[in-house]
């Protein structure tokens, strides 16, 4: 004799009409005397009726006729192009299979277990790839952190303006320098959402990047001008060289790219600078600027400054300067005479 | 399975093409009918029903004639409607579209002819509705039991998996199915 839970189980399965006659006829007689599994196959019958549709829909053999006809040429096409699948296609093919295969119900487990492995291999990869180091993280972590000392404060501070600086889209509010010594403590303050401001020495690596990033790019004037200033004073190295060109090739004020040009005079020349002297004694829009060019150039004696100094010698809108680059010439190309003569 | 279909998909190996225009008319309907129960869209549907004959006739060479072939079929078609749910991510809903008029409306009787004018379309919205809040495992089994009235045993056979497997996801559906139709 079945029990009233093994009944309830073959409930679904008479719904279904998946029962054998012999346990069918069983189930009946006990649906006879079970107010509650009656109850139960009722809302099922509901559920049935709910979903029945009223009418189907058949295809038309019009539209049968179509689609086959589709199929045919997909297939010759590809009987076409059989051996030129491109990349592409072949891992669509391959994606396809695979899900296709692992949507199948008795692959599941597999399809979990997979979906784990590459979710440890993923995180894996985060947390060598240095990822957890971002100071973007690092900041929502921290401000979930009650109890800051200030020099980590400073720390987070600094690391958030490195990061900022490298997404773009900052505007330095103000550069103030506290002392006036060579030494002095520079303060960058930074508009983005709200002001960061940053203390730290010329030495530092955030306020060099900071005054960097200024240099080159600040809207202010006043503020590009003291940070290459600032700049000026810290040692030469490829960075502070590197920004002291751009700015001098590109700054759109005569009085910035003078500044700049101010530092890179007090630089040891570097084939980088040269060049750049170079282009800027040829196009430079003021006269001065090219003329502390061209006399770089020449202190410099550089063999290859010869057509440059020929082209300013007879082009150079500035009558003076076409003379001082003539003589310069002049006491270059005599010295080499003397060098043959010799 | 009979010796004139057996010769049929012989044929299709070996490269007919009308063997396989021909295996294509005679299942065509029934492919195209499912394949529109699996994405309740004409559109998908007729995309569906492409998909799963260029894939029957890519992997004829495959078939070992150790089911019936039909059931074969309708393994291709059902995992043809796993990747469609996994592309789709959702059943669109009933658009008759263009092409509404390659589709014909047969009542089932005269009794639900009459019903058709009456049944209430938010009901059915409902009906798709829950459906989609099935998983693609569970839609299919439902699709396959209730709406072609396959048994178990077969369903288990096109999935290529246990009935037991079948048995579940049928209760879940079913359950599932019950309850959000009484919610709604």
């Amino acid at each position: 004799m079945k029990t009233h839970k093994q009944f309830e189980s073959m409930l679904m399965l008479y719904f279904h009409n998946e029962l054998s006659a012999k346990d069918e006829a069983q189930f009946k007689k006990h649906l006879a005397e079970c107010p509650e599994c009656t109850g139960a196959l009722r809302r099922m019958n509901d559920l049935k009726q709910a979903l029945e549709h009223p009418s189907r829909a058949v295809p038309s053999p019009v539209l049968i006729e179509r689609a086959n006809a589709k199929v045919m040429r997909t297939i010759r096409q590809t009987k076409k192009r059989r051996f030129k699948w491109t990349f592409f296609g072949i891992l669509d093919e391959i994606q396809d299979a695979l899900t296709g295969f692992l949507a199948q119900p008795r692959y599941q487990l597999v399809s979990i277990g997979i979906t784990f492995i590459i979710g440890i291999f993923v995180g894996k990869l985060w947390l060598s790839s240095g990822l957890r180091h971002d100071p973007g993280m690092l900041a929502n972590f921290v401000n979930y952190q009650v109890a800051l000392t200030d020099a980590e404060k400073e720390q987070l501070q600094k690391a958030m303006a490195n990061y900022l600086i490298q997404s773009g889209g900052v505007e330095i509010a103000d550069l103030i320098q506290s002392s006036t010594d060579d030494n002095g403590m520079v303060e960058v303050n930074l508009k983005v959402d709200r002001d960061i401001a940053i203390k730290g020495g010329l030495d530092d690596p955030t306020i060099l990047n900071m005054l960097q990033y200024s240099a080159r790019y600040d809207q202010d004037r006043s503020r590009r001008l003291r940070a290459i200033k600032l700049l000026a004073k810290s040692p030469q190295n490829s960075r502070n060289e590197s920004t002291m060109i751009s700015v001098l090739l590109n700054d759109s004020d005569p009085e910035v790219r003078d500044q700049a040009m101010d530092a890179l005079e007090s630089y040891d020349l570097t084939p980088q600078i040269i060049d750049a002297f170079k282009t800027i004694a040829l196009r430079d829009s003021s006269s001065e600027i090219r003329r502390r060019a061209v006399k770089e150039l020449y202190q410099s004696a550089d063999e290859t400054i010869v057509p440059i100094l020929a082209l300013i010698a007879t082009n150079d809108p500035d009558s003076t300067l076409r003379k001082t680059a003539q003589n310069y010439l002049d006491v270059i190309v005599g010295k080499s005479n003397q060098q043959v003569l010799q | 399975m009979d010796q004139q279909e057996i010769d049929l998909i012989e044929r299709i190996k070996n490269g007919d093409e009308m063997a396989f225009q021909t295996m294509m008319t005679k299942y065509g309907e029934r492919v195209m009918g499912l394949a529109f129960h699996f994405t309740k869209n004409y559109q998908d549907a007729e995309d569906l029903y492409q998909e799963t004959f260029i894939k029957v006739y890519r992997n004829i060479g495959s078939f070992r004639f150790e089911s019936e072939f039909f059931t074969w079929v309708y393994r291709i078609l059902a995992n043809q409607a796993f990747n469609f749910y996994r592309k789709s991510k959702r059943m669109m809903p009933v658009d008759p579209g263009e092409d509404d008029y390659l589709w014909e409306t047969i009542p089932d009787d005269e009794a639900n002819e009459a019903d058709q004018a009456t049944l209430n379309a938010s009901l059915r919205e409902e009906i798709d509705r829950a459906l989609r809040q099935l998983s693609s495992q569970q839609r299919v089994v439902f699709i396959l039991k209730h709406y072609e009235g396959k048994k178990i045993k077969d369903i288990a056979a096109i999935l290529d998996c246990t009935e037991g497997t079948v048995k579940r996801y049928l209760f879940r559906a079913t359950r599932k199915l019950q309850n959000l139709l009484v919610k709604a």
